[in-house]
């Protein structure tokens, strides 16, 4: 395996251009373990990190703030000009390990490779009869499913979906801006061209009174992924609730927006949520979808969302409390 | 820590095609620091009539008897009898579902 | 066929080092089989266990999940860098005072993140102890006597100062 190591952006973007086999590493946390374990191999890897472009955390003049692609999860939850964005602090600073923070950039998070159980261990049967995230044409977690339903992840995900985050990606074609949740596609795919390469992340401006916070439920609390975890960001204006982000992790092949409990939310006050709640919660099972791991089924996970939910909206709402 | 690592964490999953699910440390999940809980210890005299002078191994017996004791802590607490490992929060939760469901 | 070179310069334990190296070889190898540093254990290799750890800059990093160019011009601490000569740190002493070492394949892991833990004299109490640690895995101990170590290494090197 050949790894570059290009000097600068152009020279990296170059190197995409030039070889459609090329894949990216940045902080390695997603991708070197599965190329050890033999998941995954690749002839060339193109190593991008410390481009001036990708990392730096930059507050600009109309108060978005930008963070570098590069950025380490550990350096966000320490920087005070993000201490305002909680669910993305609250969600960077339990990623895994520390040593994986120290490591681990926040695109990277971001454009994790999906997880299963079928895909994720070394067994034989992905030798006889491959599944669709092996190359393959069948699927282990549903015998009928056309496509690839291994789980997304990420922490960082629903949290800056809850913040309206965008992405900047640039290519030798020019630059565009999107939101988030629009890289996430069906089958675990992410909506980057190959020639492409994210500069970083734009969190809109706070407004009003907002708070955020994410909650995350796992098995242990450090090294393993979210089982269902679960962003939740308001903005209270005069008293009454005038936005609302609600998203679950872990949920499906990507991050699953609760547009009913927003829906439902906006216009009202913060003492009346809870009691809301209970009205939307039954919605929730639509929106986990049902996937085995080897402790966990699509019953339990259900209960996991609505704990989860329970959870994060019980915080919100004392935070929003605690500052009167 | 392996004993309650045993009950509460650790699945060595086999699936029923004999193959195991749980190969690698992040899927097998071995107890962290973080899980440590106040650990007590203290003697039990006893007399065994195989010991020596009626001595006892003191290593691997305390991480068989882990489990028994948690599984006893959860039938205190919930009604409900496991004699499969581990016991996650998943397992007793649709256990209890069953339960309640009348099942 | 011949592989990709790279030519790496780095600081292993306060001393500079320049190598041409295969661009893919992973930061744990070149540790132990390029440098013959061997203290760094390459136990699970896939960020699992914490066996790996080095410190970056100043951060603990998993050096099993980390190519070596990732490193190029930076500073590296493995655990052979600890003591001077005959006389070893007192993170080392304390692990051995308080039983914390058995078989010892995680010590030199869970050392290293000990250090990077105390040398950025963060709040010093069980919680962020356990926190910090977080990222290794000890089957032998049960981790109480690492706990013990660590601070009884932070009271230490607090007299020292």
């Amino acid at each position: 395996m050949k790894v570059m190591v290009p000097k600068n952006l152009e020279e990296a973007l170059d190197i995409l251009v030039a070889d459609p086999n090329v894949k990216i590493v940045a902080g390695g946390t997603d991708i070197l373990p599965r190329i050890n374990q033999g998941f995954e191999s690749y002839q060339t890897l193109c190593y991008t990190n410390d481009f001036p472009e990708m990392n730096s955390i930059t507050t600009m003049s109309d108060e978005r703030v930008f963070v570098g692609a590069s950025i380490k999860l550990a350096t966000i939850t320490n920087k005070s000009c993000l201490a305002s964005y909680e669910a993305l602090v609250d969600a960077s600073a339990k990623v895994a390990t520390p040593q994986i923070r120290n490591q681990g950039t926040i695109v990277g998070n971001l454009l994790q490779e999906n997880r299963c159980k079928f895909f994720n261990n070394q067994v034989p049967w992905s030798d006889i009869n491959r599944c669709f995230k092996w190359g393959g044409d069948r699927c282990f977690q549903y015998l009928k499913s056309k496509e690839c339903v291994a789980l997304f992840q990420s922490d960082l995900a629903p949290a800056l979906i809850a913040h309206n985050a965008m992405l900047i990606i640039c290519s030798k074609r020019g630059k565009r801006t999107v939101p988030l949740q629009n890289i996430y596609l069906r089958g675990g795919k992410k909506a980057i061209q190959h020639d492409e390469i994210v500069l970083g992340v734009l969190l809109p401006p706070l407004k009003g009174i907002e708070r955020s916070t994410y909650v995350r439920i796992t098995e242990r609390p450090s090294f393993d992924f979210p089982l269902i975890s679960c962003a939740i960001r308001m903005r209270q204006i005069e008293d009454k609730i005038t936005d609302c982000s609600i998203v679950f992790g872990s949920a499906g092949s990507m991050p699953a927006i609760f547009v009913d409990a927003q829906d439902t939310f906006i216009g009202r006050r913060i003492h009346e949520l809870q009691e809301l709640s209970e009205i939307v919660k039954p919605k929730i099972s639509r929106l986990i979808a049902p996937f085995k791991d080897t402790r966990n089924n699509a019953s339990t996970r259900r209960n996991m969302a609505n704990l989860a939910f329970d959870d994060a909206l019980e915080k919100i709402v004392n935070r929003f409390l605690e500052n009167r | 820590m392996q004993g309650l690592g045993s009950v509460i964490c650790e699945d060595l999953a086999i699936n029923d095609d004999g193959i195991f699910e749980a190969n690698t440390i992040l899927s097998y999940k071995p107890l962290t620091i973080e899980q440590l809980p106040e650990i007590v210890i203290d003697f039990v005299e006893t007399n065994d009539p195989f010991g020596p002078y009626g001595a006892k191994c003191i290593a691997e017996p305390p991480a068989i008897s882990v489990a028994a004791a948690v599984a006893n802590a959860i039938y205190d607490a919930s009604g409900l009898r496991f004699d499969q490992l581990p016991i996650t929060p998943a397992r007793i939760q649709q256990k209890m579902l069953r339960r309640n469901a009348g099942r | 066929m011949s592989s990709h070179m790279f030519e790496l310069s780095v600081t292993i334990n306060g001393k500079d080092y320049c190598d041409m190296i295969p661009s893919d070889l992973m930061l744990v190898d070149y540790l132990r089989s390029y440098k013959y540093l061997t203290g760094t254990k390459k136990a699970c290799n896939s960020g699992e266990c914490g066996a790996c750890t080095v410190i970056i800059n100043g951060r603990a990093v998993y050096s099993c999940i980390m190519l070596a160019v990732q490193a190029h011009g930076c500073r590296i601490e493995t655990i052979e860098g600890l003591s001077d000569g005959e006389e070893l740190h007192p993170i080392q002493q304390a692990y051995i005072s308080a039983g914390a070492i058995q078989c010892g394949y995680c010590t030199p892991g869970f050392i290293m993140s000990t250090k990077a833990f105390l040398d950025n004299e963060r709040e010093i109490d069980e919680a962020s102890i356990k926190e910090a640690l977080s990222g290794n895995i000890c089957r032998c101990t049960g981790y109480q006597q690492i706990i013990d170590a660590v601070v009884l290494a932070s009271e230490n090197m607090e007299e020292e100062k």
